[in-house]
């Protein structure tokens, strides 16, 4: 496909990056030379350089040619218009990135009247993210497919725990229809089998139905109490969609926000909702807040550091949840394990948003992807297929299906009906199916077969 | 809110004052009472202090102590101990309602000096003593007292003080919290002892010259005569109090800056040259007034000079029946009620800084009305207010005016006339005692039914802790584990 994309910053150079691997063309244009520079030299795209909105710019990157425009500059403003001139132009699909609160609200009025295909917010996606995590306080992640009908979360095999040394066939003994489709181990993600023995501080991915899991929790040790408070550190984009959210959740909730501006306009907006200026990353401050008392701490503060350090405190109090912003992520990968529980990263939340939608988009031969996620670090992939007639998998027995390493068909979907598919089960026409694995490059259903 | 904290502290302060109930008891023994209330002093001592102990043996102070605390642990501590110090009056008999004796200690305490006693001659010495101590330690304050005694106080104790010390600005002494109460309570007693002795030199009697220096020292008010101090009918006594109550009425951190030899300072502070100058302007006003109804000019002015200090002040004691003087006097004596003294002194009312720094908002306002663009800066004590000192200095004013309408009405179900209902508000909320009307200086609160008798006690303890850590108190969110 022909992409281009106007804003080469933090998630541009992901989407530049996994697209082209994927076999798309794409055109970038950004604003500064240098930078375009460096990302043309990383990867295998062409670029222009000026600025994205500007129709000359556009004309000379084809995006009248293009399948797909995707705006992701800083500006709102220019994203939107950008989005708008290569609608007009004729670009198939366009994509705009919006943050801006006040333009969010009227989300569908902007993409139905000025004919953008997606509009994302990485800050809404993020929040919508931890409000899930909030949720579901069992999971360290918890990503919904067809609906809300299947989930994959993600919990941590803990030492001394009643998973720890047990292998996956004692496990589907144990805890029947729910299936382990990945597991992360020491910086490493791999597709488990059989015989696969998890150990202590596994991360695994676990997927089933939502009442599967419930008595899987129950069984394993891992059910917790609802989350009842949150105490939100920083007072940014996040956290006003946040606020919303776990307002509506009933959930009791304490801002706190350093910045006074930002403080006073969060409390003109919610005025039930506590809002403290001070410094969340004092400890005698957060001492003073009772930080304690609280069963949920989610930091959001723009510093991706204190964050890690409010959460760090707060895991030490023995907060039930403990949810950390990290913007760079290869942060935690000097950290190490260090008992973070659940990191939410915007960047790569949006930039799989993306990629989940250009998939979509992909299909040539007959069936497509419907959802994406990815999962473990970014290591993994779950993406939920739409099965056409023409598809080489229908009608064949699953055992005798030749497929690639490193890849679990974890479920079939069969006219609302979940199965939970064994070697004799085969994939019909119609059917929907969820597959694991840690290829990325996947498309199309057929793309499992070697 | 860390409820652990607030019972740790509470507990502490319930032992120490187990300790100060045994002073009435010597004065008790003195005397050579009846053993009943020596039984009931050493009763309510034992009581107090074996809750405290066995409150503060499972609890150790964890955990912080900060703005939300300290205000509940003033609050509570000041309803706390105006119930234990009622006790000796319920057990010994001489005040057998529980009520009454709950309205008596809370009024000694908030050094208020109103009173449900129609004859105050009938109680025992002790029993006199211990309700003018009471307007001792409420004075500068009980938890004052306990940071001054306790051994180790945390930097945290400094929310209690904020709480307990009236006045809209509140500044350390020294850079030593203990310290600051300590020199505070030295200054303090210094200048009752010294009231005392002047007294003494002019022929009172000892017991009476001490709960007289009590009354004028926490500017409280109760008297061991019927007719406060009309019966002495002495001009030495009642010049001696008059000032005594017009200096217990200055910030007490004049008196150490005058101390550590600050003396400029001192004269040219801004709060002190408004307190001298509404003081001698209602005195010439109510002379001039009373003069003018066919009174002697020194009769006039000894009069006036007596009733201004003590109302200004909020202290209560009475040589005259102001109830009878003109109107125009008796509106200046209203408008004295409200006003109240320094703010970091023992006196009640909405405090002169207060209401210095409402008049410069008002003058401030109106420039500004006239001049739209002119900016404007409110200053005090020659230093440009910040705009949240002002809002909360005249949000303070927008609460009392509340509190106090809500409180006349519910009370004004008992009352005769708008003059005494009024009055009993104001004498209740400014700490002053004696309103007028039928609750003027020679009669007393008796006449109210129960329910309102604990309505006022919480008013008078409203009054002493400036309204806002009571209003905290009865504030559902404040006791969630999370606030």
């Amino acid at each position: 496909m022909n992409i281009v994309i106007a804003g080469g910053g933090k998630v541009g150079e992901v989407l530049c990056r996994e697209l082209s691997i994927e076999g798309n063309d794409i055109v970038l244009i950004e604003k500064k030379p240098d930078r375009l520079e460096r990302i043309i030299n990383k990867n295998d795209i062409t670029g222009l350089a000026g600025n994205g909105a500007n129709y000359d710019n556009l004309v000379e990157a084809g995006v009248q040619n293009c399948d797909i425009f995707i705006a992701v500059t800083p500006e709102d403003e220019v994203n939107i218009i950008a989005a708008i001139i290569a609608k007009k132009l004729g670009a198939a699909y366009t994509i705009a990135r919006v943050r801006n609160p006040e333009y969010a609200g009227h989300m569908n009025f902007v993409r139905e009247s000025l004919g953008i295909s997606l509009m994302i917010n990485p800050e809404m996606e993020a929040a919508k993210d931890i409000s899930k995590v909030i949720r579901f306080p069992e999971a360290l992640s918890v990503e919904q497919f067809v609906n809300g009908k299947v989930s994959i979360v993600e919990v941590e095999v803990k030492s001394r725990g009643r998973l720890a040394d047990t292998s996956l066939w004692q496990f589907r003994q144990e805890y029947g229809d729910v299936l382990v489709c990945a597991v992360a181990r020491n910086n490493e993600t791999f597709i488990p089998s059989g015989d696969t023995v998890l150990r202590e501080n596994d991360r695994i991915f676990v997927t089933g139905s939502r009442k599967d899991l419930t008595r899987f929790y129950r069984k394993s040790g891992y059910k917790e109490e609802k989350i009842r408070s949150a105490l939100i550190v920083g007072g940014g984009r996040v956290a006003y969609y946040l606020i919303r959210m776990l307002s509506e959740l009933k959930i009791e909730l304490k801002v706190i926000e350093i910045n006074h501006e930002k403080a006073q306009r969060l409390s003109e907006a919610f005025p039930r909702t506590v809002i403290i200026e001070g410094d969340g990353t004092d400890q005698e401050f957060l001492k003073e807040e009772r930080v304690d008392q609280y069963d949920s701490v989610v930091s959001l503060t723009g510093v991706d550091e204190e964050n890690i350090l409010i959460s760090l405190y707060a895991a030490s109090l023995g907060t039930k949840k403990v949810i950390t912003k990290v913007s760079r992520t290869d942060l935690l990968r000097i950290l190490g394990n260090v008992g973070l529980q659940s990191i939410i990263t915007p960047k790569r939340i949006i930039a799989s948003e993306i990629i989940r939608f250009v998939r979509s988009l992909g299909n040539t031969r007959g069936s497509n992807v419907e959802a994406l996620f990815r999962i473990a670090d970014n290591e993994v992939e779950a993406l939920q297929f739409h099965v056409k007639s023409e598809s080489k998998v229908v009608g064949v027995p699953l055992k005798r299906l030749e497929t690639k390493q490193n890849l679990l068909v974890a479920y079939i979907i069969r006219r609302h009906k979940l199965i939970f598919p064994s070697g004799d089960d085969s994939i019909r026409a119609g059917d929907r199916v969820i597959v694991v694995t840690t290829h990325k490059t996947f498309d199309d259903i057929d793309d499992i077969l070697k | 809110m860390n409820k652990r904290m607030v019972r740790y502290v509470l507990s502490r302060i319930l032992q120490i004052f187990g300790v100060l109930v045994l002073l009435p008891l010597f004065v008790s023994l003195l005397y050579q009472e009846p053993l009943r209330n020596q039984v009931s002093f050493l009763g309510t001592a034992a009581l107090s202090s074996a809750i405290g102990f066995s409150l503060s043996r499972n609890s150790v102070s964890v955990g912080g102590m900060y703005a939300k605390e300290g205000f509940v642990i003033v609050s509570v501590c000041w309803v706390m101990l105006s119930f234990f110090g009622a006790l000796p009056f319920v057990l010994s008999g001489e005040i057998p309602s529980i009520v009454d004796a709950f309205f008596e200690t809370a009024s000694g305490f908030t050094t208020t000096g109103a009173s449900i006693l129609n004859d105050v001659e009938v109680l025992s010495p002790s029993m006199l003593f211990w309700r003018s101590f009471t307007h001792l330690i409420g004075g500068m304050g009980v938890l004052v007292f306990a940071l001054a005694v306790l051994p180790k106080t945390e930097s945290e104790s400094v929310h209690i003080m904020k709480a307990e010390v009236p006045g809209p600005v509140f500044g350390k002494l020294v850079s030593k919290l203990s310290s600051s109460a300590r020199i505070l309570y030295v200054i303090y007693l210094a200048m009752t002892a010294a009231t005392i002795l002047l007294l003494l030199i002019g022929g009172l009697p000892l017991f009476d010259s001490v709960l007289l220096s009590f009354g004028a020292a926490g500017t409280g008010g109760f008297a061991l005569r019927n007719g406060s101090i009309a019966p002495y009918d002495s001009l030495y006594v009642e010049t001696v109090l008059g000032f005594a109550m017009l200096a217990f009425g200055v910030n007490f951190n004049l008196y150490f800056m005058l101390l550590s030899k600050h003396v400029k300072e001192v004269f040219t502070n801004e709060e002190l040259r408004w307190y001298l100058s509404i003081v001698a302007a209602a005195i010439l006003l109510i002379t001039a007034n009373l003069v003018g109804t066919s009174q002697g000019l020194w009769t006039a002015l000894r009069d006036s000079f007596f009733t201004v200090s003590s109302v200004v002040t909020t202290t209560g004691y009475s040589t005259a029946d102001f109830g009878q003087w003109p109107l125009f006097s008796r509106l200046i004596l209203l408008v004295l009620m409200f006003v109240g003294g320094m703010a970091g002194s023992t006196s009640g009312g909405i405090k002169v800084s207060r209401i210095a720094i409402m008049a410069k908002t008002a003058v401030a306002e109106l420039k500004r009305t006239s001049y739209p663009n002119r900016v404007v800066s409110v200053h005090f004590e020659e230093k440009a207010l910040d705009t949240k000192t002002i809002r909360s200095v005249v949000n303070y004013l927008v609460v009392y005016v509340f509190v106090f309408a809500v409180i006349l009405l519910l009370v004004s179900l008992e009352m005769p006339d708008f003059i005494s209902a009024f009055s009993t508000v104001a004498a209740t909320i400014n700490n002053i005692g004696p309103g007028m009307g039928v609750v003027g200086p020679l009669s007393s609160f008796s006449l109210y039914s129960p329910l309102n008798k604990v309505l006022l006690s919480f008013t008078m303890i409203m009054g002493r802790l400036e309204i806002f850590p009571i209003l905290i108190l009865f504030s559902p969110s404040i006791w969630r584990r999370r606030a």
